[in-house]
Parts: structure tokens; C-alpha cells; sequence
């Protein structure tokens, strides 16, 4: 049958398929490649990241020890009642 | 004793041909084969040193190549899908004036008929997909798939089944589509 002589020509197809060299260029692109990602070392990173850590731990202990209390506005509690009504 | 940068070479020199041509097989064209090739060498690079010898090279060198030339068309894919429904980019020019099929290893007499194959090839699901290329395209054995593909070597004789049966029924229908057209 056509139908199925066409289909088993078409499975058949890669047959004789020929071993295809890349080129050239391709060992020094490679390269590139290796060194753009190798390009920030992890010690670099992990520095960053313990600044970090550490800018945030002395700013959050400043806080801590400078905690003066709000002093309150005497005109604010004048102008509102307990209820927040306004006349 | 060998260092890295000469086991990496090493493993390069040997194995530059066998990358590029299966990620021709799942690409189907020069550019992108190329592009998925470097990808697997610099994954390479980066653990060559980790590998532990408990599968061959190759059958490891096979795995990174067809899990990145899987990778690499769910990115390509989901990128058409992004400039269908999504703004339109300068990329979009690019991708339209990129050739779908020019696998530069198909003889010349069977260009038109592996284009079909290739392209109903691409509508398997990944399992099958690799599952046939390996077998029919490569030309491994079902103990070398099993390897690959960390799976037993029933599951890919069913795959390898499916696969083919799936194949025959897509070619049927395009063959009714040309004979239509005729």
C-alpha cells in the first residue's frame, strides 16, 4: 500500500545520516562562556552578603537603645474628644 | 596527573562531536545545535570534578545533553508563546528569519521526507522523543537508553513502541493531507 510504504520511507529517513563536525569557533566560545560565569567568586559574595547582615544587626541595635518615647501633641488632644467627633 | 582544564579538554575533543549532533537531532538546525553544545560543555565544566564515575562518561555526557536540549526548547517554545500573546521585541525578527529544519548530517535524497519525520518527531512527548533519537537516530541500545534515561529497559521498550506507533499515526495523517492536496 502507498500510504504505508510512504510512512516506513519517512521512519526510514534518517538512515545514512552523516556525522556532523561543529565549528570551530565553538572551543572558544566555550570558554567565554566559563569565564563570564566565573566572573564573581562565592568569597565575594559571601562578604557581601555578611556585610549586609552586619550593617543590619548595628542599625537594628541603635534603634533599640535610642527608643525615646513620643511625646504627645497638647493641641491635638484639645481639638479631638474620645469619641474622634469633631463638634 | 591530569589537571581540570586538561580532562576538561580532553573530554571536549572526544565528545564535541557526539553533543552536537544529538543536539541536532532534537533542534534540527545549526544554530541552536551550537548554542545547546556550549551550554553542555560549560555544565560540564562545572562538574566534571563531581562526577563519580558510576555510569560511564558517555552515558553521563548523553544525560546533560538531552536534559539541556529539552531545556532548551521548553525555553524556546515558551519564548514563541511570549511574542504571540506578549508585546512585540526586536528577538521577534530574529526567531521568524531562523530556519526550523537545516540538519546539515541528513543526506540531500531524503531532506523533504526527514523534515516530516523531524517535525512529527518534535510532537512526542520528551520521554519518547528521547526514548526514539537515542534508538532510531543515534543508534544506542536499549540497555545504553535504560542508562541514559535512568529507567528499566521494559519502560523503554514501551516507549520505543509508543513512540513509533504514535509516529506511524501522525505520518498517516499528513499523508492523507498531501494526498488531498494533490
Amino acid at each position: 500500500m502507498e500510504k504505508d510504504k510512504w510512512i516506513e520511507e519517512v521512519l526510514n529517513s534518517t538512515n545514512g545520516m552523516l556525522k556532523v563536525a561543529p565549528p570551530d569557533t565553538l572551543r572558544d566560545a566555550i570558554h567565554v562562556k566559563i569565564s563570564d560565569r566565573a566572573g564573581v567568586p562565592i568569597r565575594v559574595i559571601l562578604a557581601a552578603a555578611v556585610s549586609l547582615a552586619i550593617l543590619g544587626f548595628i542599625n537594628f541595635s541603635i534603634v533599640r537603645h535610642l527608643d525615646v518615647p513620643v511625646k504627645s501633641n497638647p493641641l491635638q488632644e484639645v481639638a479631638f474628644g474620645r469619641t474622634n467627633q469633631l463638634y | 596527573m591530569e589537571t581540570n582544564r586538561q580532562s576538561f579538554n580532553r573530554v571536549f575533543f572526544e565528545y564535541r562531536i557526539l553533543v552536537y549532533n544529538l543536539a541536532l537531532h532534537y533542534v534540527t538546525n545549526a544554530e541552536d545545535a551550537e548554542e545547546v553544545t556550549q551550554d553542555v560543555f560549560v555544565k560540564m565544566h562545572q562538574s566534571l570534578h563531581k562526577f563519580a564515575e558510576q555510569s560511564s562518561i558517555k552515558t553521563w555526557i548523553y544525560r546533560i545533553t538531552v536534559n539541556c536540549c529539552l531545556d532548551f526548547i521548553k525555553h524556546k517554545n515558551s519564548k514563541k508563546r511570549f511574542f504571540i500573546f506578549g508585546r512585540k521585541h526586536d528577538d521577534e525578527k530574529q526567531y521568524a528569519q531562523l530556519p526550523d529544519f537545516e540538519h546539515p548530517g541528513i543526506i540531500l535524497e531524503n531532506k523533504e521526507t526527514a523534515k516530516v519525520l523531524f517535525a512529527a518527531i518534535s510532537e512526542l512527548t520528551e520521554n519518547q522523543k528521547t526514548a526514539f533519537i537515542l534508538s532510531k537516530v543515534e543508534g544506542l541500545g536499549n540497555q545504553e537508553i535504560s542508562q541514559v534515561m535512568e529507567l528499566s529497559i521494559s519502560s523503554v521498550e514501551s516507549l520505543l513502541f509508543r513512540a513509533k506507533k504514535t509516529l506511524q499515526d501522525k505520518l498517516a495523517v499528513k499523508f492523507d493531507e498531501y494526498s488531498r492536496k494533490k
